[in-house]
């Protein structure tokens, strides 16, 4: 075995819209977006905004909607038949799982039953599949979808199975936005990561997967040409194991979750797909960690913040940014940024906003971080 | 599917069991005078376990980087998110929201509150799948164990009773890992999962993949070897019962019915009890109705072995 992981299909929902082709065109459109405000009359909180998914129904398994409609997409993406061979897995990462089958007057087809347990993605979407194997769901914060792909790939480097659907998926939850107001994060505007006046993060509705493959089955049933194809190069993780909710402040444990995904070496990164949340102390610390990553190209490396686009959508978020640099390295293109109102100079990073910029190099970085520390890097190439 | 070594194991249930109790934890006496009260239950009592279990092992001495934590938990912080949604659809809204808590509303704080008490810096990772999540978070550590991001794992399981009646399970089991198959001198663990959709419940396919899956874990296990299958009322678990001792004639099964709702506790509690009271091998099969399952073999020292040559791959 190579030990080579390759992604062969891609799959996302977000409030531009289902499938990674709308996500692509609203990555080349870089046009601003207003959050939603939920139709959820119970809540009581002075930001009730979000960025919902076009989904009306406010109610019951709302993110396992979004994580089987990512997931079948990146099934017929990577062009594979019906999911009845062995060595089929699915790995799905969120931070707050199913919560409206728990929330007063959401819970939909719940209603009157007990408490559920929240976190049932993985189960959903290996039934819509019609996959017989490991299904297991992780619940990393913000990271977590993050967390997801990096263990699908474990459990293909480990011979657990040849073929994995990974990634996040997360939906309103009243009481996650009633927390985030609570502690002051939610930006009166919108999501404006690394601009001066930003002022918090806005959450996001979303769901985006990927069909990880060995390299020896994706080339084996014609899915990849040997020696080339989108390659998951790297995927590290660390945990600052402090604070539960401010990042180390000499940001060590990002760096090394960085340095790790890229194998030691900077070379070949063409653009950095960030977490940047639009917190003033992350946005920040997240930039000065890229500079002791990438070094003296870190003022050049376009940095693609796909937040002001999207919105915050949690444990969706990794995956979304794994889905949105898999269209970047596939178009061989970075989009503009939705523009900035002025970048803050404590954010020293390139974030090019007049037009698409070319690919310079084969690899994309994506960074995603959580609450309590989770911090998790990885790296797709482009073979 | 290596195995791993079990160095440590600590239990902190109300008498032994899961069932919720009143004044059977004192967060000052098991955590400390300052700190503690403001935490959620589940979190105090995986703190307790997670202490417990890593006194006199390597953890300490491992590096901070290369010192990982799975925890898992089903509903260990559901009665605290009830009472946040109580909070935000009330008169006063989010604004009465506890500061201190409300990180929580990730789940996986609680295990990042474990992780920051050990310096557990190559990562802290939750597992959450209804009833099976502990024994998943044991084989995630032994995955990260053999992938090299860690030497050393804590794996611990936590729930605190669900909203309501005080229903569900409460308390919090630990266990420290490393790597080492062919350790002698402590137990040995092998895990694996599955998850079959209720329709196909009656489909050979399901029935192949389960018999598949127990023989990746168990091998043939010696005669003498126990299975302790911790199942509920569902069809699944019917299937279970049927194919389990199918493929492992000569080991002794015995049932233990579970009630929902669920949490990940009991199953952790069964391989803790099996670990300390019981000697040879011991597999531990995990279903519960909505099609997950979880499969643990716990070796004793001295039980015997086979060589990882000779493991199965899917």
């Amino acid at each position: 075995m190579t030990g080579d992981v390759m992604v062969t299909g891609v799959g996302a929902v977000s409030c531009h819209g289902t499938g990674a082709d709308a996500l692509w065109k609203a990555m080349t459109d870089a046009a601003t977006r207003r959050p939603d405000r939920p139709a959820d009359p119970p809540a009581r909180m002075d930001r009730p905004l979000i960025h919902l998914a076009p989904d009306g129904d406010l109610t019951g398994a709302r993110a396992t909607r979004f994580a089987t409609a990512a997931a079948s997409e990146a099934w017929r993406d990577a062009g594979l038949g019906p999911a009845e061979a062995a060595g089929i897995a699915v790995v799905v990462g969120s931070c707050m799982g199913e919560p409206g089958v728990n929330e007063r007057d959401r819970r939909g087809d719940a209603a009157g039953q007990g408490w559920l347990p929240p976190f049932r993605l993985a189960s959903g979407v290996a039934a819509a599949l019609g996959v017989i194997g490991p299904a297991q769901d992780i619940a990393n914060a913000c990271a977590a979808g993050g967390y997801a792909i990096g263990l699908a790939a474990d459990m293909i480097r480990a011979g657990e199975a040849s073929v994995v659907v990974a990634g996040g998926a997360d939906a309103y939850s009243r009481v996650a936005l009633g927390c985030f107001n609570r502690l002051g994060a939610v930006d009166p505007q919108r999501c404006r990561p690394f601009d001066r006046h930003r002022g918090g993060t806005v959450f996001a509705e979303g769901a985006a997967m990927l069909v990880l493959e060995s390299r020896e089955h994706a080339e084996a049933r014609g899915a990849a040409v040997p020696g080339r194809g989108l390659r998951l190069a790297g995927a590290a993780w660390s945990c600052d194991a402090g604070h539960p909710t401010a990042p180390e402040p000499e940001a060590g444990q990002i760096v090394r979750a960085m340095t790790e995904a890229l194998g030691g070496s900077a070379d070949g990164v063409g653009c950095v797909v960030p977490h940047g949340t639009g917190t003033r102390l992350n946005d920040a610390l997240e930039s000065r960690a890229l500079h002791r990553v990438l070094g003296s190209r870190a003022g050049r490396v376009p940095v693609y913040s796909l937040k002001a686009l999207l919105g915050h959508a949690g444990g969706a978020s990794g995956a979304l940014g794994a889905v949105a640099a898999a269209q970047i390295l596939r178009h061989g293109s970075v989009p503009p940024n939705v523009r900035l109102d002025e970048q803050d100079p404590e954010c020293e990073v390139s974030l090019p906003q007049d037009g698409p910029v070319p690919l310079d190099g084969r690899r994309a970085l994506v960074n995603a971080y959580g609450f309590g520390g989770n911090n998790m890097s990885l790296v797709l190439e482009a073979a | 599917m290596s195995a791993v070594a079990v160095t440590a194991v600590a239990v902190v249930t109300p008498g032994g069991g899961t069932t919720p109790a009143d004044g059977w934890f004192d967060h000052r006496t098991r955590l400390g005078p300052r700190g503690y009260r403001y935490l959620p239950p589940a979190t105090q009592y995986a703190l307790a376990a997670a202490r417990d279990a890593a006194a006199g092992t390597s953890l300490a001495g491992t590096p901070e980087d290369r010192r990982g934590m799975v925890l898992a938990t089903n509903g260990g912080l559901a009665r605290l998110f009830d009472d946040m949604d109580r909070q935000v659809t009330g008169a006063d809204g989010a604004d009465g929201l506890s500061p201190v808590n409300a990180p929580y509303f990730a789940v996986n704080v609680l295990g990042n509150r474990v992780a920051a008490d050990h310096g557990l810096k190559a990562f802290a990772l939750t597992m959450a799948s209804p009833r099976t999540a502990a024994m998943d978070a044991l084989e995630a550590g032994a995955r990260a164990l053999r992938a090299g991001r860690c030497d050393v794992a804590l794996v611990a399981a936590t729930e605190h009773r669900l909203p309501g009646e005080d229903a569900g399970e409460e308390g919090a089991v630990a266990f420290v890992l490393e790597a080492g198959a062919d350790r002698r001198d402590v137990p040995v663990l092998r895990s694996g999962s599955l998850f079959v959709p209720p329709p196909a419940l009656g489909t050979d396919r399901a029935t192949t993949a389960i018999g598949a899956a127990v023989r990746r874990v168990a091998g043939h296990l010696a005669p003498g070897s126990r299975v302790r299958l911790i199942l509920d009322g569902s069809g699944l678990a019917d299937l279970v019962t049927r194919v389990v001792p199918a493929v492992l004639p000569e080991a002794a099964v015995t049932r233990h019915r579970t009630e929902a709702p669920l949490g990940c506790l009991t199953p952790a509690l069964h391989l803790a009890d099996a670990l300390a009271a019981e000697t040879g091998d011991t597999l531990l099969v995990t279903a519960v109705h909505d099609g997950h399952l979880a499969f643990t073999l716990a070796c004793r020292p001295g039980a015997r072995r086979r060589p990882p040559g000779q493991e199965p791959r899917p």
